[in-house]
């Protein structure tokens, strides 16, 4: 029962955004019915895995694992996996911004090839993997429940 | 720029040496030669723009498909991690021949955005073959500026993508790794739109050693070894092939069978009796060994070098690498350094430096890894002495 009250209510917010085309669908920092907007746009399949600390909202596509870390209805992480990364400017949201200018500084940094962790004021994105597996992490530190670390987030 | 501090005072050699800026030239494995030899090297003070630290280049030569219209390439990036080769546009002189197929190519660092265009390449002394690759342009269909900023839509989804051989460090990036096509993701473009589109194989960017006439079956990467100090410069050897010529053939490796996207399995042993099982790459365009475990206290380097593990004095771990089912194995052992004394050396080949994998699970053995080794890197679907790809042998 619950869940058909969720769906409807994800249904009805993707509806506003539909209609809404100029905003971005972002998650991070968003309720967590922004996740069904998510799974609609990637055309993926949606699963729920407790935890003890939070939920995860994982959407899987033939190329891509998406996971969303979810606490008092809040997305506070998202981690991914796949041949290619999730549209980012999508998946951070009003965060991406953010995350640009401070990776754009980053891009003409320390001189060195790998993995990359950039930090932002509010927000933390971090990518690793190699091509055909690219991972990353997004997450806002002060949204993060206590409790839960860093190396819960994959 | 800290990892350069050396440069402005390499008036020559002797002065270099009074200044303790570093050693060069360390002794390695004798030098192959041949046609299907390339020379591949760590200069950053005399390089154009391969000046990283622990940045391996080469150079390659484009032409003008079917013409001896042609254009050697230096300051390319050696890369067993990604398949094809890709030059930025800005790089180019020669003409191409034009098409729409607009191409996003992930990498860990970063992101290449450009088009497709069919080129001839040559590799060394081998005969020139037809192949796609990837000509970086970040204002390809108007999507980013100049400077690699999102223009149009940011069809990539990333914060940037390369702009320029001076900031992205490379004229080009040569893809020499397990598989035949680069993955990509391929568009459509007219001026300023782009859509999704898929394209066949033959269209796709593909890694040029598939197709040599003979020694297309694999390539192996032979580097001499760097002392604890570093060295200024060093100069390996890329080998095109494995087992087809007199100077390509394999003797006691170890050949670790990988996954469909590449990877074995490594586990890594961070104290006694503590150990994680992860994916395990051997990256020759990673700078650093990426590695992370729960239990490991290394401090980081402070501000901008966060990336990297700051110990206070040395410290050394092992790991065991096992082909994708478990066996065989090899077990590695690795030493991770304080890096702040190092790259201010003004060293550019650095074998000890190490950072957290921010992928859990993921142990990336960068370019440290391949100091003092010969990596083989057996190319997927095709079949050598050490058996059919695609695996890692070493």
């Amino acid at each position: 029962m619950k869940h058909w009250l969720a769906l409807e209510m994800a249904i009805a917010v993707s509806l506003v955004m539909i209609v809404d085309l100029p905003r971005a669908w972002g998650v991070l920092g968003e309720p967590v019915s922004s996740v069904e907007t998510d799974r609609m746009a990637l055309a993926g399949q949606l699963s729920i895995i407790p935890a003890q600390l939070y939920t995860i909202q994982e959407i899987t596509t033939s190329e891509l694992v998406v996971r969303e870390y979810v606490s008092r209805d809040t997305v506070f992480a998202v981690a991914w996996r796949g041949k290619r990364p999730p549209n980012l400017v999508s998946f951070l949201g009003a965060y991406f911004q953010e995350y640009q200018e401070v990776a754009a500084a980053a891009s003409n940094g320390p001189r060195m090839r790998g993995m990359t962790r950039i930090q932002g004021p509010r927000v933390v994105v971090e990518t690793g993997g190699h091509p055909r597996d690219i991972r990353g992490r997004a997450y806002i530190p002060s949204l993060l429940p206590s409790g839960v670390t860093t190396e819960m987030i994959h | 720029m800290i990892l350069r501090g050396c440069r402005a005072v390499l008036i020559g050699v002797a002065l270099t040496a009074l200044l303790g800026c570093g050693n060069s030239g360390s002794s390695g494995p004798s030098s192959p030669s041949g046609p299907n030899v390339l020379a591949i090297t760590i200069d950053s003070a005399s390089a154009a723009v391969c000046t990283f630290a622990n940045e391996l280049c080469t150079q390659v030569t484009i032409c003008q498909p079917n013409t001896s219209n042609c254009q050697t390439i230096t300051d390319v990036l050696v890369d067993t991690g990604s398949s094809g080769l890709r030059i930025f546009a800005s790089a180019v002189t020669v003409d191409l021949p034009s098409n729409n197929l607009g191409e996003c190519m992930y990498f860990v660092s970063g992101a290449e955005w450009g088009r497709v265009q069919t080129v001839d390449v040559i590799l060394g002394g081998e005969p020139a073959v037809l192949v796609p690759i990837h000509v970086i342009d970040p204002t390809f269909a108007g999507q980013y500026t100049s400077t690699g900023q999102p223009a149009a839509s940011n069809i990539c989804g990333v914060a940037v993508v390369d702009s320029s051989p001076s900031q992205a460090g490379f004229n080009g990036i040569l893809g020499i790794g397990l598989f035949p096509f680069d993955g990509g993701a391929y568009y459509n473009c007219a001026s300023f739109s782009c859509a999704a589109v898929s394209v066949s194989a033959s269209q796709q960017v593909q890694n040029p050693v598939g197709l040599l006439p003979v020694d297309n079956n694999g390539v192996i990467v032979a580097l001499p070894s760097v002392p604890a100090s570093g060295s200024l410069s060093l100069t390996g050897s890329l080998i095109l092939g494995i087992g087809t010529q007199s100077n390509n053939q394999p003797s006691g490796v170890t050949v670790l069978p990988t996954d469909s996207s590449g990877e074995i399995v490594t586990r890594f042993n961070p104290s006694p009796g503590v150990s994680t099982q992860g994916a395990g790459i051997f990256d020759s365009g990673s700078s650093l060994i990426f590695f992370s475990d729960s239990s490991l206290s290394i401090p980081l380097c402070p501000g901008d070098l966060s990336f990297l593990y700051c110990p206070p004095s040395p410290v050394n771990f092992s790991a065991l690498n096992m082909g994708i089912s478990g066996s065989p194995s090899s077990d590695v052992s690795f030493q991770i350094a304080n890096p702040m004394a190092l790259l201010s050396s003004g060293n550019a080949a650095i074998s000890n430096i190490g950072g957290p994998a921010f992928s859990p699970g993921v142990f990336d053995w960068g370019l440290p890894f391949f100091y003092g080794r010969t990596v083989y890197v057996g190319l997927s679907g095709k079949t050598s002495v050490l058996g059919t790809g695609p695996f890692w042998a070493y």
